[in-house]
């Protein structure tokens, strides 16, 4: 695919629902600033786009395996980028009781704990896979991670537990991001964060004065704010270096509110400040949730839906056939944002190839159905090619029981981490590898 | 006995980590409306002072050494507030406890112990009088003891000591724990005598209560071979040996060598077998009896288990919540307003009226609402200042627990920008109420002298000064010193003594010493508070901001410390404005009532609902939103009983709302664009209620409209709601096979079949039936409302509505009036359930088993004044939990889901 060349201004006005082509500006000339720095090629990222909720599976699994697979009637969006995708299927998580299933489905998506290692919060959470993959893929990126959400819900009905897929460890959310103009403004507006230099010394010195008053419990507590103060501090050291790549990308700030975007457009914005994080080497890792889980609040999908619908209760309602077929288009909706997001990565020229072909852009969900609550069979569409490491265009499909965090091991191989096991991950998903 | 309600036993109602509802096991008729308390009389900011002469064991006398509060439901309804002083020792210990005495003179003393086979004998004195007398607690039954008359007893005005030493005990006592004695003192009467003495006691007598009869000592508990064979035939069979259903093994269980289960887990299995959960339908129950007497021995373990081991639940650290973080900053640096719009302000003043100084409440007030919807969008009040994400509400509680609050590189981006972009906004100066003695540069003194104080020190004693109110707690050396020598760098780069203060205060609004709630770590088990740190859970209850510097006052010199210091403060705070945050973060939040902003009833069904078709912004649900909520602010300003939020005789209103709950469609005469005002502000007033199918929070419009979905109502969730909200019972999760049902009611009844008859149809196997049974007859109740919250006789289609139910299994009610009903009759079960909910707020966490003898303790002063909100906050306040922080076991948190679906 050839790379589109749009105007500068063009970019994250939030007007573009409507265009066909994609929204993101593309910056060929200066991308992947590692292109130039790195012998070794540009560098890999990893991103995460989640569907809440679960599938319609009937309408989900494509037929035939290998290169000549038919993609499913949800999947009929990405076609374009067929060869670009790895559609793995069977992949699953083991279902711990006593906990609600779709809080279990956000927040242990990623995990990488055991099923059987219960954090204080009575889930299997540990730091997430995202996470884990900043540890060491974010040690020299002014940012180590982002974290987004398009949830569109202002009524806060559900607990911090459905609401995030990245967590810095068992009871530590890494709170996403859900206005794209505070996101815009945390990667592009550095110059505010440098001129508070002063005011971190005097707050860390708090920090170390108050923490030997503290019992246990509290000092854990003061650590997160600790570790807060460091993680920005160097942010502002790395982010100076960056000073002048950002300014000559000179990307605009989007103007529209988000309350007032389509879901399409709402999705796409915050697609598209990813990209160009990731495009720019501001971060390597990313993760994106398109909406949270539950929540059983009705919502427009303008352009798809006349009225508002409830995508919670509709999965719980499957078994009538009207239903299932408004599900399923709920679920060719998010595919589609996905296809778009794909084909906007690899309109991003890199080296010799798209910032698509360096990247492992995966799609998925915590629950395969939302009809019972199932962690098996959970949607899985990895895209990309991770620097040629995978060989995309094929459709994999496992044994049932596969641990689906074999699949984090695998990627957390790829991106450089030195990892036997990950969560009850049984051996890394050889099969993918070109 | 003038507050007993008659009629109805149980065994005393268990908080554990949700509420306890007390079981309800025989089912007595209800009190007719003639005898029926009226909540409605309860008002004023003190309680009214008709219990003067009565002193409760459980809520008026003071706790020393082993004193606790017992309930006696279970024991029969001859205990006045249902509850006494239970406590224990070893022979020569003596129980101490005072009262108080109002004025001085002679006294007639009635006291009124309980009888019991495991009680002792006790020598009763009074210190600096010649009281003295013996009295023999043993029976072999539980009951009332013979009253203790002690008469021409002088007492001073005052605090008066009172000493039962235990000397001794029956021969045929069975001593508790082995070696100790029980003593149960439920009240004691205090009429004085001077001038005369009365008509032969006509107080007295009234109070006299007969010795019980056999019949009437119900529910003693099982002697303990009686408890091992009841646990062996009812429960061992499924929990035990190789079958151990649920993972509960309760093999050796009331076996008196095995050790005994945790409190959490008697707690778990009492629930189970007091709301008939268990043991299942198709296996051997008890009768009622029997079950009535394991639940109470159960009560009996669990109290001795808490007793011994005595275990406090710490609070983790938190940090404030931007709401708190807003009144924190507002009082802070004297702001003539909010720093930020915060959507979750549901209610906007539009000319003050909340003032709980006045006790008056208006009866007409002009508010605003929320913003809402895709075109309106809230404008900033400090240019560039913009509030941090919110912090969701954690499950069945607040947004302000320590554990939920998390820290992270983003959120403290956004406190430090929010820290210069407070202090730099272009309105600041102006806004700002401590200009002149923070920020303004010291004026120069007359040309030619020298200045009396040099700028470096006044800047140095304003710092202190801030420092203290930020940080609530004393500024050593240390921390005065890194800031003030941050000031005097900036001071020296930029020569402005404005500049280097306001950089200095945007330092503190972002420290983890302002920002988080810290309170030094408990030396041994549990620690009192010191004054400082009382000083700021208090404010933070109360006024969800800084102590202000009266209460400062009181924290540097460590009088808050003292009861009646605290109790002043609490009755100046409360009477402040400021108290007004109990209403816009605890209540809304209480009530879930953010909610409402998603609620979408269906355009086409529902037209009325919206200003104008698919016009978004305009729905009708945010003047709803106002109702529920100005009722609470008028039981908190006038001081009002709780109990009103279960059912008032008057409510808040503004015109097109009240045309809402009338009979005719509302607005049908007006035009599509214009049906309703929302985006002006409304003039609400005080409506009274003669039907009771309205008033209280349950069955407003607000309340109706958010549990149901677009094209029906649904029971489950409104269901859920109610056991959640009013009896602070939330259900567990759903379970995931969850069976489908129609989203529209039309499809529903085009079958013929109500919602009610198709959801039960559903419930195809035996543990979903057991949990509907609970949760469902709560939201079928509610039948009566549609989707929207308006009285409809009949469903559309014609069919019956069936609203009858039972409540925990066992009272039973026709309809929303007759619910209604049963909770007057049995206001413990609110009024424990609010209590919890505001303690859990209170303190910032959730609470467990280990809080009961507290909540215990509370909910029996909060029976005593029939509800008065404030005694609810002051018994909250005097609570261990409220006043101690604690080690604490290693407490696990498991998050339980208040969800109900379908």
């Amino acid at each position: 695919m050839k790379p589109y060349r749009l105007s500068r201004r063009a970019v994250l006005r939030g007007a573009g629902a409507a265009l066909p082509l994609p929204l993101l500006e593309i910056m060929a000339p200066r991308t992947a600033r590692a292109e130039a720095t790195a012998t070794s090629g540009p560098p890999i990222r990893t991103a995460f786009f989640y569907i809440p909720n679960g599938v319609v599976q009937s309408a989900w699994n494509p037929v035939d395996t290998g290169e000549r697979f038919t993609l499913s009637p949800t999947m009929a969006p990405l076609e374009d980028v067929r060869s670009k995708l790895l559609v793995l299927g069977n992949l699953g998580r083991v279902k711990v009781a006593g906990t609600d299933g779709h809080a279990q489905a956000s927040t242990c998506w990623l995990s990488t704990a055991a099923p059987d290692e219960l954090s204080a919060d009575g889930y299997p959470l540990k730091r997430t896979i995202d996470q884990v993959i900043a540890d060491h893929a974010g040690s020299d990126t002014a940012f180590r991670s982002l974290e987004l959400s398009c949830n569109p819900f202002e009524d806060n009905r559900e607990s911090v537990y459905f609401d995030n897929i990245s967590w810095y460890g068992g009871s530590h959310v890494a709170r996403s991001l859900r206005d794209p103009k505070t996101v815009f403004q945390r990667l592009f507006r550095l110059e505010e964060q440098a001129s508070r230099r002063s005011v971190l010394d005097l707050v860390a010195g708090d920090a170390r004065a108050l923490r030997p008053r503290l019992g246990q419990r509290d000092r854990e507590k003061l650590e997160e704010y600790s570790h807060s103060v460091r993680t920005v501090e160097q942010q502002i050291e790395r982010v100076r270096s960056r000073q002048d790549d950002i300014r000559r990308l000179n990307p605009q700030m989007p103007v529209k509110p988000w309350q007032a975007m389509h879901r399409d457009e709402f999705i796409q914005v915050m697609g598209d400040l990813m990209i160009l994080a990731l495009q720019a080497d501001l971060t390597r890792v990313a993760t994106l949730m398109t909406a949270p889980e539950r929540w059983s609040a009705p919502l427009k999908v303008e352009g798809w839906f006349e009225k508002p619908i409830e995508h919670h209760s509709l999965t719980h309602n499957q078994g009538d056939e009207g239903v299932r077929n408004d599900l399923a288009k709920l679920d060719r909706f998010h595919i589609e944002q996905f296809a778009r997001l794909v084909q906007k990565m690899d309109a991003v020229q890199e080296g010799e190839g798209t910032l698509l072909d360096n990247t492992m852009f995966l799609l998925g969900s915590g629950l395969g159905s939302g009809e019972l609550h199932e962690p098996t069979n959970l949607p899985t569409i990895l895209a990309g090619g991770a620097g040629g490491r995978l060989r995309p265009g094929r459709h994999v499909q496992y044994p049932a029981g596969t641990p689906i965090a074999n699949l984090w091991l695998t990627m957390a191989r790829i991106m450089g981490l030195s990892r036997e096991r990950i969560g009850d991950s049984t051996g890394a998903l050889e099969e993918i590898f070109g | 006995m003038q507050w007993e309600r008659r009629g109805w036993t149980t065994v005393g109602g268990w908080g554990a980590i949700v509420a306890a509802i007390p079981i309800l096991l025989c089912c007595a008729p209800s009190a007719t409306p003639a005898d029926r308390f009226d909540y409605h009389s309860v008002r004023g900011r003190r309680p009214s002072g008709s219990t003067a002469q009565r002193r409760e064991g459980e809520a008026d006398l003071i706790f020393r050494g082993t004193s606790r509060v017992q309930p006696m439901r279970g024991f029969g309804d001859l205990w006045s507030g249902h509850a006494q002083l239970l406590w224990d020792g070893v022979i020569g210990d003596t129980m101490e406890t005072s009262f108080n005495v109002e004025s001085a003179g002679l006294h007639r003393i009635v006291i009124q112990c309980t009888v019991a086979p495991d009680y002792g004998l006790f020598e009763v004195t009074i210190p600096h009088t010649d009281v003295r007398a013996t009295i023999d607690l043993y029976s072999t039954a539980v009951g009332l003891a013979p009253p203790l008359l002690l008469e021409h007893v002088f007492l001073p005005a005052g605090p008066c000591e009172i000493a039962f030493k235990l000397t001794g005990a029956h021969r045929a006592a069975r001593p508790f724990q082995e070696t100790r004695f029980l003593l149960g003192l439920d009240h004691l009467d205090l009429v004085p005598e001077t001038p005369a003495v009365p008509a032969s006691g006509e107080g007295a007598t009234s109070s006299q209560p007969t010795i019980p009869s056999a019949t009437e000592v119900a529910a003693v508990p099982l002697s303990s071979d009686e408890f091992t064979a009841a646990s062996k035939q009812f429960c061992v069979r499924c929990h035990g040996g190789d079958t151990t259903e649920g993972d509960l093994n309760l093999t050796s269980f009331g076996e008196s060598h095995a050790p005994p289960p945790t409190a959490g887990i008697l707690q778990q299995i009492r629930d189970r077998i007091a709301y008939r959960e268990m043991p299942p339908e198709n296996e051997p129950s008890p009768d009622d009896n029997v079950r009535r007497r394991l639940v109470n021995t159960l009560d009996g373990q669990i109290r001795e288990y808490l007793h011994t081991h005595d275990l406090g639940v710490p609070v983790v650290m938190r940090r404030l919540n931007r709401y708190e973080y807003n009144n924190a900053v507002r009082d802070l640096l004297h702001l003539r307003g909010d720093i930020y719009p915060l959507p979750e302000k549901t209610i906007r003043i539009d000319s003050p009226y909340f003032n709980p100084a006045s006790g008056r409440f208006p009866d007409e007030l002009s508010v605003r609402n929320r913003a809402l919807g895709k075109e309106h969008i809230e404008n900033q009040i400090l240019t560039g200042v913009t509030p941090f994400a919110i912090d969701l509400q954690a499950e069945g509680g607040f947004n302000n627990r320590g554990s939920e609050l998390g820290m992270s590189p983003v959120l403290l981006e956004s406190l430090l920008a929010l820290g210069t972009t407070i202090v730099d906004s272009p309105e600041f100066d102006g806004y700002c109420g401590s200009w002149d003695t923070l920020f303004a540069a010291p004026p120069l003194p007359p040309s030619g002298q020298p200045p009396t104080t040099l700028p470096e020190a006044v800047a140095r004693e304003r710092l202190a000064r801030l420092l203290e109110v930020a940080f609530r707690c004393r500024i050593d050396d240390e921390l005065l010193d890194r800031y003030h020598r941050a000031f005097i760098d900036r001071w020296e780069a930029t020569g402005s003594f404005p500049r280097a203060m306001k950089d200095a205060v945007a330092a503190v609004l972002a420290s983890p010493r302002f920002i988080y709630l810290a309170e030094a770590a408990a030396t041994a088990g549990k620690t009192p508070l010191d004054g400082y740190e009382l000083a700021t859970r208090l404010s933070f209850f109360l006024w969800s901001s800084l102590p202000d510097e009266a209460l400062l006052a009181v924290a540097r010199d460590g009088s808050l410390l003292q009861d009646d210091v605290l109790d002043k403060q609490v009755e100046r705070m409360l009477a402040d404005p400021r108290s007004r945050a109990l209403a816009e973060n605890f209540a809304r939040q209480w009530l879930r009532l953010d909610r409402m902003v998603a609620a979408a009833p269906d355009f086409d069904r529902f037209p009325h609902y919206y200003a104008r078709i698919g016009c978004e912004q305009w729905k009708f649900g945010v003047l709803l939103m106002v109702e529920p909520l100005l009722l609470f602010e008028s039981i908190l300003v006038e001081d009002r009983s709780i109990m009103l939020l279960v059912d008032s005789n008057y409510t808040y209103r503004c015109d097109d709302l009240q045309e809402w709950y009338g009979d005719a469609m509302p607005f049908a005469t007006r035009a599509n664009e214009n049906r309703f005002g929302a985006w002006s502000a409304q003039h609400f007033r005080r409506r009274p209620l003669d039907d009771r199918r309205q008033g209280g929070v349950l069955t407003s419009a607000a309340v109706l409209t958010m549990t149901s979905s677009p094209l029906r109502t649904n029971p489950i969730t409104r269901g859920a709601w109610v056991a959640t909200v009013i009896l602070n019972r939330p259900p567990p999760p759903p379970p995931d096979d969850i069976p489908p049902i129609e989203k529209d009611d039309r499809a529903i009844e085009s079958l013929g079949l109500t919602l009610r008859q198709r959801l039960t149809a559903h419930q195809t196997n035996a543990s979903c039936a057991a949990c509907h049974a609970r949760i469902d007859p709560l939201g079928f109740v509610l039948e009566n409302y549609d989707a929207v919250g308006r009285w409809r006789e009949k469903y559309p289609s014609g069919l019956e509505i069936d609203s009858t139910g039972q409540l925990f299994g066992e009272l039973p009610f026709a309809d929303i009036v007759g619910l209604k009903d049963q909770l007057l009759d049995h206001p413990e079960i609110f009024f424990r359930a609010f209590s919890e909910q505001l303690l859990s707020y209170a303190i910032g966490r959730r609470l467990d088993v280990n809080d009961t003898p507290a909540v215990d303790r509370i909910v029996a002063r909060v029976e005593a004044d029939h509800g008065q909100f404030s005694t609810v906050v002051r018994g909250i306040v005097a609570s261990p939990p409220f006043r101690q922080r604690s080690q604490g076991a290693t407490v696990i948190d498991l998050p339980s889901t208040e969800k109900g679906s379908e």
